[in-house]
């Protein structure tokens, strides 16, 4: 490729100088960061200091999409990927600050496999942040050299299982943990949680969980958590933004063995700013929030988001609980969900007290898949007369709405002038 | 340009400015809001209470020159008004580093040394875009980079050792020539011999019927014909390339193809002769691995000349051209038996 026009083209002049090889290091290592990791090592043949520039790179990616010749996969595809990986490690030199694997198929990651090898090399090599994507849905065991980077600020892990060395120490300067398509047997992710005091910021998306996890943290400040879980219990004084999607794991566990202890979670909060609780979050959690039982309230909360169903007591008595300690809530978006069981009730909202003042500083409510059922209606009715700096209410009925219920909508009274009701 | 200037100009009693200095000596007056911007700087008049006057100025350091320094301030006036929104920055910074080149790596240098991290990110991420998808040539051309490395070097980090290409022509080379050798062996039998000696016979015959002159010139000028494809064969490929070094190589061939123009053209006899002996080795077993010595020492003699000069030869696209001169060697492999008799 290069030879094409190597024999025409040289055209040297002097007033052109070459100033970007003269950029300091770190520049340099700043534009190689920004190139596929296939090209920064191509830049070896540019000029000769150029040569070795590139085996001090700081951030490594590795995507086996990018190796991909042709369509499927074949062996000698798979091969070219390792050996490049190899060659670049082998020719590297400095520290590795970050290491990114995104590979297509587990044999790499499999026990034995060449990630044992590498976490070992960048373990030692002062690694901050390690990123290991695999789109293969089976479960491969995190070596346990991984354990070993002291110095690790950011791990993303998708599809591993791990099991805590008998010596680990904890990751003391790792400030965001995140675990895609995580499959927990047993209690490690509290463990490991529990090991890290400057975590900041915990992600398990498509969690499966078959065991009762229990997490403490006092640094958090980030928390999502979305999948299908047994028992789940949150102690998080400080976390400041928390989303909560949980399916129930019907297939392993009747749905009353679910459980989500909510009244300890928002218990134990201090610095909430928003929670959202979705899917069968609030459904398990429910019974355990009395009226009442809440200590504490919770004057930064300004954003709530709720799957729930409002025709269910327990449910609905949950709800205002909420409410109730969040004196300044701004933006409230309801997913209405009918799930067709338990104790139906169609007076709940009606029989609160007006006068409360629970929607004092309400500005925006969101309600989803609004059905117009008595406890939907009822609970609109109570937001519209009880919320004074009501701006917008938006209503999304997908058409479901019949015209008597309409009616009834639109002759609701409006503590707020300003309110705006917006039917979608 | 105008309304940041326009900007300096209007609200002048109620602005404080910080006075700057380039490394080529020239002076000029900043708001201060702007140069704060500016982590350097910042510390230069917090810390050393820098700046203030034209006398005390900053010294700026030696990377930024004042066309960078420049598009610094243009760059620190429009990020440092609050309230702007991400779409806006994003467009501005977008505009902002479309520039040449040469001006962009050295508005990268000069933010580097005023610690502008986050220009410092935009412009090295701009000149990673310019390098994305192109080959080494293209790079080489815009940034001016020198094309000093030798095509071993160039080479080497890439390839794993199977891919050597001088080893893979070695090989080539030496399966090349066993496979001559195993036709040889063929022809030993029966067949060629036969073939031989009729053709032997004929020109014996020639010569008898029409004495030394004309049919003789006729073969000659056959055989001429045939050798001069060889000459060419020879000859061609350091025609076909201009580059000097290359030139050094191919002499050594070059007398060898002399040789094989010139000896058998003496006399077609001669040629005779020289197959002769071939055909006895050939027919010989015994000589068979003196045969093999040879071509082993041929080859590594290649090798040899090949490695002295090959840094400088070793275009990936000359392999065909050494190839054919492998296939002008190959002819050659009668004459070293011959010059042994």
């Amino acid at each position: 490729m290069d030879r094409g026009g190597s024999q025409k083209k040289r055209h040297k002049s002097v007033a052109n100088v070459d100033i970007i090889s003269n950029l300091p290091d770190v520049i340099k290592d700043k534009i190689l960061c920004c190139l596929p990791i296939k090209e920064a090592v191509g830049t070896c043949l540019l000029s000769r200091k150029w040569r070795y520039t590139w085996a001090s790179m700081t951030e490594l990616t590795f995507r086996e999409d990018d190796f991909d010749l042709g369509n499927g996969i074949e062996e000698g595809e798979s091969n070219k990927f390792v050996y490049f990986i190899i060659m670049v490690l082998s020719l590297h030199n400095g520290p590795i600050l970050k290491f990114e694997l995104n590979v297509r198929r587990v044999h790499l990651l499999s026990p034995g496999g060449h990630i044992h090898r590498w976490m070992l090399m960048l373990s030692r090599n002062g690694v901050k942040e390690i990123q290991i994507r695999t789109k293969i849905w089976r479960n491969y065991k995190i070596p346990s050299s991984f354990f070993s980077c002291e110095e690790l600020e950011y791990a993303c892990l998708q599809g591993c299982v791990f099991q805590l060395p008998p010596v680990f120490t904890g990751f003391k300067r790792i400030h965001t943990l995140h675990f895609i398509d995580f499959c927990a047997t047993e209690n490690n992710i509290g463990e490991l949680v529990a090991s890290c005091p400057n975590l900041e910021k915990l992600v398990l998306s498509r969690l499966l969980s078959f065991a009762d996890i229990i997490i403490h943290s006092t640094k958090l400040k980030i928390l999502r958590v979305d999948g299908m879980f047994k028992h789940l219990s949150l102690v998080t004084p400080h976390v400041s933004s928390a989303a909560i999607n949980l399916q129930v794991n019907t297939g392993y566990v009747p749905r009353a063995g679910c459980n989500f202890n909510l009244s300890q979670f928002i218990g134990s909060l201090l610095d909430i700013e928003n929670i959202s609780l979705l899917g069968h979050a609030f459904e398990c959690a429910a019974h355990g929030i009395l009226p009442g039982k809440l200590p504490r309230l919770l004057n930064r909360l300004t954003e709530i988001t709720l799957g729930i169903d409002l025709g269910n007591l327990k449910e609905a008595n949950a709800a205002h609980c909420l409410f109730q300690v969040a004196p300044n809530l701004r933006c409230l978006e309801l997913q209405l969900i009918y799930r067709g069981y338990g104790t139906p009730t169609s007076n709940f909202w009606d029989s609160i007290d007006h006068q409360s003042g629970l929607f004092n500083n309400l500005d925006t409510v969101v309600l989803n898949n609004f059905a117009g059922s008595c406890a939907e209606s009822g609970f609109l009715k109570l937001l519209l007369e009880d919320a004074p700096v009501l701006r917008i209410a938006q209503i999304k009925d997908n058409n479901k709405l019949d015209k008597e219920s309409l009616r009834r909508l639109l002759k609701m009274r409006r503590a707020s002038k300003d309110a705006e009701v917006i039917l979608l | 340009m105008s309304e940041t200037e326009l900007a300096v100009i209007k609200p002048e009693a109620l602005k404080t400015y910080i006075w700057l200095q380039c490394f080529d000596g020239s002076i000029q007056q900043v708001e201060e809001e702007v140069a704060m911007f500016c982590p350097m700087i910042c510390r230069e008049i917090v810390k050393n209470g820098t700046g203030s006057s034209k006398n005390h100025a900053i010294a700026l350091p030696e990377r930024v020159n004042p066309a960078s320094l420049s598009l610094i301030l243009d760059y620190c006036r429009f990020h440092q008004v609050p309230g702007r929104s991400n779409k806006e920055r994003k467009s501005f910074d977008e505009k902002f580093v479309r520039i040449d080149t040469e001006r962009l790596c050295e508005l990268t240098s000069a933010a580097d040394s005023l610690q502008l991290k986050p220009l410092v990110d935009l412009t090295s991420r701009a000149l990673a875009r310019i390098i994305e998808g192109k080959t080494p040539e293209e790079i080489r051309d815009i940034f001016h980079l020198p094309d000093d490395l030798t095509e071993e070097e160039k080479l080497e980090p890439l390839k794993n050792i199977n891919d050597d290409p001088r080893i893979r022509l070695l090989n080539r080379l030496y399966a090349k020539k066993r496979k001559e050798l195993q036709e040889r062996q063929k022809l030993k039998d029966v067949q060629v011999q036969e073939e031989q000696k009729d053709e032997r016979s004929l020109d014996e015959l020639l010569c008898f019927i029409n004495g030394d002159g004309g049919s003789g010139g006729g073969k000659t000028a056959k055989s001429k014909k045939k050798n001069k494809r060889r000459k060419d064969q020879a000859k061609n490929p350091p025609k076909a390339d201009s580059e000097p070094v290359n030139k050094e190589h191919v002499t050594p061939c070059k007398v060898d193809g002399g040789n094989i123009s010139r000896l058998p053209c003496q006399s077609p006899d001669m040629q005779d002769d020289v197959e002769d002996p071939f055909e006895d080795a050939d027919l010989d077993d015994g000589l068979d691995p003196a045969m093999k010595e040879e071509l082993d020492r041929e080859v590594e003699d290649f090798a040899r000349r090949l490695n002295s000069v090959w840094p400088e030869r070793m275009h990936l696209g000359q392999d065909r051209r050494i190839e054919s001169h492998i296939g002008g060697n190959g002819s050659l492999q009668r004459f070293p038996g011959f010059n042994h008799r």
